[in-house]
């Protein structure tokens, strides 16, 4: 995966050799961070077998709600107010919806989708459709707050954003969580077969649960540390970015069928379509193309990852994997 | 004696079921949400039982309605078509871009329009393909098929039109969306119409029965002989085919084309009414998507008639349409559950 | 038996609304005891099993652990007194590593809300190593051969403290050589004080290295024997009920006297197939009328090449003839277009479509031909045709319309046959045709498939574990060893005993797998 990485990264900057510098990197960071922590939330539930697309317009309603109540409140402070507030949140929402989906015993995905309008629609009719430029005191100048600075002749000033440290603090803790924990493990087991995960003693309900809770306090925090970057607030934050960062956490090694899935995995898909995404900027590609080839690399992805998956014609009796793909 | 109180008591009990079996018959269910809705609504505003009314209730409902006929059929055969609002907003495009691009005297206005429908459906048709493909040949599990494709047409569509809107179409195309026969919207009667063809083709014909067995056991249909692949690429063709016809008539109804209509909202509606309408795989009948779609046209337009008065009205269709698809859900669940006859323990 | 007990069950009921399952059942197993619990599918094992992993809560009767008593388990009561249920599928994530598996069942009984790798590793490895030190502990389950992942469970399940295992037809996957192992491990076990309940349908297996051998029929205990005391034909006959073997041998040979399969034409021939490593150079012929049995230890190649025959799977090399006709197989339709039919060894799974009426089902092989003139299938028509078919074959049911699954094991079977005799093909491929299926049942399906190779002249194939009705049915029998045919035996040539020590014998030529390299 790395190797991939650096090999587009080479063969762009043949094309173009602005490409290759220290302020492109730090722009690419910087650009796939707040979509590398929604990432690390997708990644839970995708190791439990469940399909959640609910994640951008939580993080949406978060950090739009969030910001609304401080502005509200007069709050002159900086981020770490609003990461909480967002975080606890996507916490909220994530927890409703495991609520829902364990006690109706229904799948993710379908209840996601109704989720998916209705936190958008949440932002949009109850608290305001308008961007909201204001931004509390502490916020402001935020989103050039570097650890390191570099001057770029393309770019101009750039650095590496202090919010990596967030990222990367969220991602020890997620490794931690996935690896050592029983919890963790428990995502792993029930992701691999549920029907043991239970003989052997969890409660599918409760992993399914908190993995949703990780998955919208991720997002509240995501959501946040976007539009801190943006210098604006947005009721419509991440609208139709669901599939790239799903896209680019199963290109990370999840599974979409559970059970698999790792962190720095998570982060390397992230930047992989970041980097890609980039690329087609540097290569000429016009921003329309962007989707098109978007949903070219999905289709290509998922057909190579079906056929990796097929050899198996040890037990034939089993015939091959049947079509049902759960909806 | 006491055998004799027995059996009376096991005839009643037998009757009670039956009768309760066809209460929750879901047509009667779906029939009589319908009822509900519509008197509620009546009485809620006088603006709601007016001929406009229906007519908006037709004409839109006819878009959602046969997208949810595709995304049904696929259902039905165990797979499931997320792509199918971008397939109508593609095909719609193919047409649109035939009928500006073209000079308009070279044909003349009805072979023009009649040319560009046929695009769109070959469109679909494609789409269609594409996905079936995906799913039957290539083994790719049908959400990430067809989301993988939603995301190429909405590209593609994105791409050529450089993210503009096209209008300015001949105006045959707007009478497809906006006329009417008789007082009939055209809209409601193609739908009427599609789903009387789907109908037959689900129940009638062999391609129904084979649409079945492979959605209750791709195995077991195999090793009997069906040609389950070709049976799931032509399922998706079909949905393909019905949501290029949605396609059109959006096409018609709003005079332009964008790539970006209806986007979220569409798919999720269409997988409403597979829901609401009780399909699962290997079952399910094309009478229940009709009326479900129905339904939640009526309690769409409904709420959007008594919000009129707010000026956000038109996001708080975001939030029924969420809280609506969640509630459907759920309430498959339970009626599921008092549907189920008494749970058998295994030995 | 001086030893001392560790389990006694005394009297125990149990019944599912009008079904009763268990009716009085009392047994008792020692300290370090091999016993064998044999009965037909229905007979009460799996109700056994899960009253002592304590999923079902008894009527009546009671429990008692090194004396304790139980009115009744809980499922934590039953993991604290050391009983392990290992079952069919092993209970494993795939997903995980041989470690992970092994550990993760204690961690969660303890309580713990982190893992210690290095201890899980070094537990897992202590135990393992007992049992079979060539695992990888660090390698995933999924990638694991069918005993390795059974050798896994064995060890998770000592490694939580099991002092009484239940292994529910633990050799179901397993080839004869896995077996062995197996039964080493179980002598092992048995060794260290370890009690083993070995429940299975295979006679022989369980004659072999069970101690005492207990036989449950229709809810109750019939024989309750040392093993070196009872032969495989009492464990039938207590089994069944009734000597059904011999009877229906002779009940069928009367009429068919008069023509013998053998003077008939060659209707398939098959030359020198071959599939590695499953199977190689298989050649023989099926006459008109005639029913080959094809029979071999599990792995022997037996269901592949009926799966090849079938069009599933693509045969490297050889050549079949039907009708003296060289034929080209690579798929189902083709298959069906040379006039083959196969029914399935997974009934539920690839026989009958759930959630379908029998009509429906009776139909999916001749949907194409049931159209109208304008394209239509008409559902009166269909019922009609269902209705044919149920009545030939005396399918009970009430109507054509009710679902599938509303039908017992042996109905269901006999829609499937339904299914292929309304296609009507000239070859009947059937795979272990009467695997859970009741007894008379089995008798009729039996007379059934004689029917159709004396009346209607259909070729067929019969691949089965149930060696009494391989003998029973088949004009030939071909033997299957390592994906060679071994030996070939006209009808009464061979009797059990014997066939099954042929299976057991080992051969000299090595299996196709050492042959490839």
């Amino acid at each position: 995966m790395g190797i991939l990485l650096l090999v587009i990264c080479a063969v762009v900057g043949v094309f173009s050799p602005s490409f290759i510098s220290f302020a492109t990197l730090f722009e690419m960071v910087r650009g796939s961070l707040a979509f590398a922590i929604m990432g690390l939330g997708v990644l839970p539930v995708l190791i439990a077998g469940e399909v959640n697309l609910s994640f951008c317009s939580v993080a949406a309603f978060s950090a739009f709600a969030t910001h609304h109540l401080l502005l509200r409140l007069g709050y002159q402070g900086g981020i770490g107010m609003y990461l909480i507030l967002s975080g606890l949140m996507g916490s909220l929402a994530g927890w409703v919806m495991g609520v829902i989906v364990t006690r109706f015993k229904l799948r993710v995905f379908p209840v996601s989708l109704g989720f998916w309008m209705f936190w958008y629609g949440m932002n949009l009719f109850v608290i305001s459709p308008i961007i909201n430029f204001t931004l509390p005191p502490g916020l402001v100048g935020y989103y050039s707050r570097y650890i390191v600075t570099v001057q770029d002749p393309v770019i101009g000033v750039s650095g590496l954003h202090e919010a990596i440290i967030y990222l990367l603090a969220m991602a020890l803790l997620m490794w931690f969580f996935l690896r050592y924990t029983m919890m963790g493990r428990g995502l792993y087991a029930v992701g691999g077969n549920r029907e043991v995960a239970v003989r052997i003693g969890y409660n599918v309900g409760k992993i399914l649960t908190i993995a949703l809770v990780l998955s919208g306090a991720l997002s509240g925090i995501a959501g946040v540390i976007q539009c801190s970057f943006y210098r604006y607030f947005t009721p419509t934050l991440f609208r139709g970015q669901e599939l790239s960062v799903l896209t680019a956490v199963v290109i990370g090694g999840a599974s979409l069928e559970g059970g698999r899935g790792s962190v720095l995995g998570t982060i390397l898909g992230v930047f992989f379509i970041q980097v890609v995404t980039r690329s087609l900027v540097y290569l000429g590609v016009k921003g329309e193309y962007q989707q098109f080839v978007l949903g070219l690399m999905l289709i290509i992805f998922f057909v190579a990852s079906s056929i990796k998956r097929k050899p198996r014609p040890e037990k034939m009796a089993k015939l091959e994997e049947d079509t049902q793909g759960g909806r | 004696m006491e055998t004799q109180a027995r059996r009376t008591k096991d005839k009643i009990f037998l009757v009670f079921v039956m009768f309760k079996r066809l209460l929750l018959t879901h047509e009667v269910l779906l029939l009589t949400a319908l009822g509900i809705s519509i008197l509620c609504f009546g009485l809620l505003t006088n603006r709601f039982l007016t001929y406009r009314t229906f007519s908006v209730i037709a004409t839109q409902c006819a878009e959602i309605g046969l997208m949810g006929l595709g995304m049904g059929l696929t259902i039905m055969v165990g797979g499931v078509d997320l792509s199918v609002n971008d397939t109508a907003n593609l095909s719609a495009l193919v047409a649109g871009l035939f009928l500006t691009r073209l000079p308009k005297d070279l044909l003349s206005t009805g072979v023009h329009v009649l040319i560009s429908v046929l695009l769109a459906l070959c469109t679909g048709i494609l789409c269609g393909y594409l996905n079936g493909f995906l799913v039957a040949y290539l083994q790719v599990p049908p959400i990430l098929a067809s989301l993988g494709t939603l995301t190429l047409f909405r590209g593609i569509s994105a791409a050529v039109t450089g993210g503009t809107r096209i209008a300015g179409f001949p105006r045959s195309i707007s009478f497809i969306g906006r006329g009417s026969v008789l007082g009939v919207p055209i809209p409601f009667l193609i739908l009427i119409g599609s789903g009387l063809l789907m109908h037959l083709i689900v129940n009638h014909s062999a391609l129904g029965y084979k649409i079945r067995y492979v959605g209750t056991s791709i195995r077991t249909a195999r090793l009997s002989g069906i040609k389950d692949k070709s049976t799931i690429v032509i399922t998706y063709i079909i949905s393909g085919l019905l949501s290029s016809i949605a396609g059109i008539i959006i096409m018609g109804r709003t005079g332009s084309v964008a790539y970006e209509y209806g986007t979220q909202t569409y798919v999720l509606v269409a997988r409403a009414i597979v829901s609401l309408a009780a399909v699962s795989s290997g079952s399910g009948t094309v009478a229940n998507l009709v009326l479900a779609a129905l339904i939640l046209q009526v309690l769409s337009t409904g709420f959007y008639g008594t919000m009129m008065t707010s000026s956000r009205a038109s996001f708080f269709k975001d939030i029924f349409w969420g809280i609506f698809m969640i509630a459907i859900l759920i309430f498959e669940q339970v009626i599921k559950r008092a549907r189920r006859p008494q749970p058998k323990k295994a030995r | 038996m001086q030893n001392d007990e560790f389990l006694k069950v005394e009297n125990v009921h149990k019944r599912f609304g009008g079904v009763i399952a268990l009716n009085g059942v009392s047994f008792q197993v020692n300290k370090g005891e091999i016993v064998g619990l044999v009965g037909e599918n229905g007979s009460g094992k799996s109700t056994t099993i899960k009253i002592l992993a304590g999923v079902y809560e008894p009527d009546e009767g009671d429990i008692y652990i090194e004396g304790r008593h139980y009115k009744r388990l809980t499922p934590i009561e039953s993991i604290k007194e050391g009983i392990h249920v290992i079952y069919q599928d092993f209970s494993l994530f795939p997903n995980l590593t041989v470690a992970e598996n092994i550990a993760l069942p204690v961690f969660i009984d303890e309580g713990k809300k982190f893992i210690n790798w290095r201890e899980a590793y070094r537990v897992a490895k202590e135990t393992l190593h007992r049992i079979n030190p060539n695992i990888r502990l660090n390698a995933e389950v999924g990638t694991l051969s069918a005993s390795e992942r059974q050798m896994v469970a064995i060890a998770a399940a000592l490694f939580h403290g099991a002092r009484f295992i239940i292994m529910d037809e633990p050799t179901t996957a397993l080839t004869r050589r896995e077996v062995e192992t197996l039964f080493q491990i179980i002598r092992q076990l048995k060794s260290r004080g370890v009690s083993i309940l070995f429940v299975s349908h295979k006679l022989q297996e369980v004659k072999e290295i069970a101690d005492r051998i207990i036989i449950y029929r229709d809810g109750r205990k019939v024989l309750d024997r040392v093993a070196s005391e009872v032969d495989i034909k009492t464990m039938e006959i207590h089994m069944t009920g009734r000597e059904i073997s011999t009877l229906e041998r002779d009940e069928r040979r009367s009429p068919q006297q008069s023509k013998q399969p053998s003077d008939e034409p060659f209707l398939l021939e098959v030359r020198n197939l071959t599939l590695l490593p499953h199977f190689q150079d298989v050649s023989f012929g099926l006459r008109y009328g005639e029913v080959l049995g094809i029979v071999g230890l599990v792995g022997a190649g037996q269901r592949e090449l009926a799966l090849s025959l079938f069009g599933v799977l693509k045969p490297q090399g050889g050549e079949i003839f039907v009708e003296g006709r060289k034929v080209q197989i690579s798929d189902v339709q083709d298959a069906l277009k040379v006039g083959m039919g196969y029914l399935p060894e997974d009934r539920i799974n690839e026989g009958i479509f759930l959630g379908q009426s029998i009509a429906n089902n009776i139909i999916a092989t001749v949907i194409d031909r049931l159209r109208s003139k304008l394209g239509f299938i008409k559902r009166l028509k269909v019922e009609k045709f269902g209705e044919k078919y149920v009545r030939e074959l005396n399918i009970k049911t009430p109507s054509v319309k009710s679902l599938v699954e509303t039908l017992s094991g042996g109905n269901q079977q006999r829609v499937v046959l339904a299914k292929w005799i309304a296609y009507g093909p000239k070859i009947l491929i059937l795979n272990g045709p009467t695997v859970g299926i009741d007894v008379g049942s089995k008798a009729e399906i039996h007379k059934l498939i004689r029917k159709l190779a004396s009346e209607d002249k259909l070729g067929i194939i019969l691949i089965s574990d149930d060696i009494p009705e391989v003998l029973g049915v088949c004009d030939r029998i071909v033997l299957m060893k390592n994906g060679k045919l071994a030996a070939e035996y006209k009808y009464g040539e061979i009797d059990e005993d014997t066939l099954y020590l042929k299976m057991i014998e080992e051969t000299n030529c090595g299996s196709v797998a050492a042959l490839e390299k």
